[in-house]
């Protein structure tokens, strides 16, 4: 026990000095100087000390909760109110249903018709199989289907787990309503069949959300309606719209227009109903959000194409989602056709209203000389595509009439020498010399064209050729008949 | 802000540096300190009873922590008070099963009367007397150096390590009677030949320079009895 040696007294205090030479203040127990005690009551340290360190600790802990709940809060707002996949459901209505990751339905938007079933979702997690069961059993209850149809279903998804989940259930819950399930994938990132339109845009109608990473809108799934005696749109035939087929009021050309994607481009075939007695099996459809352009791509792609896609019969519906909406089917105009067998190839149109992404910029000129993107078209090397001219009156939507195509042959012309001017003009504004062109190309027209950039070597027919030079002989710029340059 | 408010606020901050206005301001504020150990007690305190010393040190260590931020002073201090006696309370709880050697049996015989005493009372006056005197004799020393036990009490190491410094310090000091003589002569540490002689940073010794002072000053001639209460420090640390 250590000894305290008291050395002052004071009113409130004295000072003991231990035997390890400190000083100490305590309480004055009637201590005296000079006594020696051992179980003094000591003066505690610096409360300042303390109070500036509990301070600092009630702080940190403080912090340190706020993160916690934060961190809770973060992770139940990801896992259950951020849409990870869509289920959208055709029918006279578009039920589009966004699930979080658990799989539960967080939000149903809906394109119209019943609110029975919105009424429902006021925020509540369901999964989607009871969802998709109610919406069902309104539609029944609203005489919308009948035991037998089919019932479209579209899962945007990126988890195949969650897609084998969503379809099975919803395939159960078809089957106890007596109703067939139609589900269809568009998932790993895909693009739904709206997006992927290669028609010209139209006055595109705003979907009920706009499309996010992690969620989807919904969208139409336009199926194409094959017309008895035709075969079908297969795609990656580069289908593109005629001008003068269109069906709602399509907008101006774009200032570049591309070769539409024929990937794209099949699954934008209009799904159209037949007014078909036969009730075996009921497309129900809803033409909607972006049908117009699908229904124009494959109305006209079914036109122009030789024995190509079946005109979809037009559909009295869709009066309902044009604008303006006057009630009477657009019959898609007839091309005037030539005995030019250019006309036969697919024209190039406008391409394909996509769905383009905010910022994205408007595909640029593709030449087309050799057929970029037309594997099966007759390389025509005059086939070239001008950028949008506004001098030449078009009608909307008809794409710019290509040049008239001479009777070449389908092989590429032999390569002439690549003249060294072509790559060097000797004289400023001195064109390079030109090669020696088809005589149906030397038009006086042919030489009001705008002139392209040397970025791309033009093809002859695109050559600029100063009246002097007309009978030169047209370059290839081509270095070898069998390579086309590639995109 | 009353002007009795800001009286009392400027003497708590006076008594935070003078050890005399502390006392003052404790002996004005005795009647509060009072009602305050009443209260706890419900009772009157005597003026023997140890709750009141505890009270004062309570109303003293609340003069010595006080900022305007904590709100009133008196309301403060009576906070710090009842702080203070409960911890009293529960350290005395221990003691609860104990008799006073005071108590008186059926016959008025004060049982330490019948307990052998050992202690040698006389002796034991005779050597606190001497105490008395060598402390009061360095306390004026110190006083010359301009240093005060409270301040000693203040500027005393806490730590461990700093104390080792401290004592290696005053070790070195020991070792070299010169250094204790320039000390006395110049009335001043020699901070930087005890740095450089015991090793130590010099920051240190002078953080607790005026502990430095009153230990060298013991370690002089003449102070022989506190010398060897802290014998085990002069003999090289703990053992």
């Amino acid at each position: 026990m250590m000894k305290y040696l008291v050395m002052e007294c004071h009113t409130g205090y004295a000072v003991l000095m231990d035997e390890e030479s400190r000083f100490h203040k305590a309480a004055n127990l009637h201590y005296t100087v000079g006594q020696t005690v051992t179980d003094p009551v000591l003066l505690t340290e610096d409360r300042g000390i303390t109070v500036r360190r509990n301070t600092i600790m009630k702080i940190a802990a403080a912090a340190a909760c706020l993160l916690m709940v934060s961190g809770l809060g973060i992770r139940y707002y990801l896992t259950h109110r951020t849409a990870e996949s869509v289920v959208v459901v055709i029918e006279e209505t578009q039920y589009e249903m966004q699930l979080n990751r658990s799989g539960d339905v967080i939000r149903v938007v809906s394109s119209g018709g019943s609110q029975a079933v919105l009424e429902e979702y006021n925020g509540k997690p369901r999964s989607a199989a009871s969802a998709v069961n109610e919406i069902l059993k309104i539609q029944k209850e609203e005489k919308e289907l009948e035991d037998g149809d089919t019932v479209e279903v579209i899962i945007k998804t990126d988890s195949e787990s969650t897609y084998e989940t969503c379809k099975s259930d919803l395939e159960q819950e078809a089957a106890k309503l007596h109703l067939n399930a139609d589900v269809q994938e568009r998932g790993r990132a895909g693009k739904l069949p709206h997006e992927t339109t290669t028609e010209t845009e139209t006055e595109r109608p705003v979907p009920a959300e706009p499309e996010k990473p992690g969620s989807a809108v919904g969208t139409v799934n336009a199926k194409e309606h094959v017309k008895p005696g035709e075969p079908p749109v297969t795609p990656g035939s580069g289908i593109v719209n005629p001008p003068g087929t269109d069906i709602a009021e399509p907008p101006a050309p774009p200032a570049g227009h591309t070769v539409p994607n024929p990937e794209l481009t099949a699954p934008n075939v209009p799904h159209t109903m037949p007014e078909h007695p036969a009730k075996t099996e009921k497309r129900i459809t809803a033409p909607g959000w972006s049908d117009r352009e699908s229904i124009t791509t494959t109305t006209e792609a079914a036109q122009i194409r030789p024995g190509g896609p079946a005109e979809p019969p037009a559909d009295p519906k869709r009066n309902e989602f044009r604008p303006g909406g006057d009630g009477g089917i657009v019959p898609p105009a007839e091309e005037p056709r030539t005995e030019d067998p250019a006309d036969l190839l697919p024209r190039e149109e406008e391409p394909a209203p996509k769905h383009e992404e905010p910022g994205q910029k408007p595909e640029g000129p593709v030449w087309r000389g050799a057929g970029w993107n037309q594997p099966e078209a007759p390389v025509k090397p005059e086939d070239a595509e001008k950028p949008a001219e506004p001098e030449k009156p078009e009608e909307p939507g008809q794409m710019p009439e290509c040049p008239e195509q001479p009777e070449a042959p389908a092989q590429m012309p032999e390569e002439p020498e690549k003249p060294e001017s072509l790559t060097l003009p000797e004289e400023p504004g001195q064109l390079p010399a030109a090669t020696e062109r088809p005589e149906d190309l030397n038009k006086p027209e042919d030489l009001n064209r705008i002139e392209e950039p040397a970025l791309f070597p033009a093809e002859p027919d695109e050559v600029r050729l100063l009246p002097e030079k007309a009978a030169e002989k047209p370059h290839n710029f081509y270095m070898s008949e069998k390579e086309p340059p590639k995109p | 802000m009353s002007p009795d408010v800001q009286q009392l606020l400027s003497r708590v901050a006076a008594a935070k540096t003078d050890n005399n206005e502390a006392d003052a301001l404790i002996a004005d504020y005795m009647p509060f300190i009072k009602a305050e150990t009443a209260r706890f007690l419900n009772r009157q305190p005597e003026p023997e009873d140890d709750e009141l010393s505890i009270a004062m040190l309570g109303f003293y260590e609340a003069i010595r922590s006080y900022s305007r931020l904590r709100g009133a002073f008196l309301k403060y201090a009576a906070t710090n008070i009842k702080h203070r006696l409960i911890d009293w309370y529960r350290r005395e709880k221990r003691n609860r099963g104990q008799i006073s050697l005071n108590t008186a049996d059926e016959d008025q015989n004060e049982l330490i009367d019948t307990v052998a005493d050992t202690h040698d009372e006389f002796e034991e006056r005779g050597v606190r007397d001497a105490t008395r005197q060598e402390i009061a004799e360095l306390a004026a020393q110190m006083e010359e150096f301009g240093v005060s036990m409270s301040d000693i009490a203040d500027n005393s190491p806490k730590q461990g390590r700093t104390l080792a410094a401290c004592q290696k310090t005053i070790q070195y000091a020991r070792q070299h009677p010169d250094v204790l003589t320039e000390f006395l002569r110049t009335k001043r540490v020699p901070l930087a030949k005890l740095a450089e002689g015991a090793g130590v940073e010099r920051k240190t010794l002078e953080r607790h320079r005026q502990y430095l002072v009153a230990v060298l000053l013991i370690c002089t001639n003449g102070y022989e009895i506190l010398r060897g209460h802290i014998m085990q420090v002069l003999r090289g640390g703990s053992q």
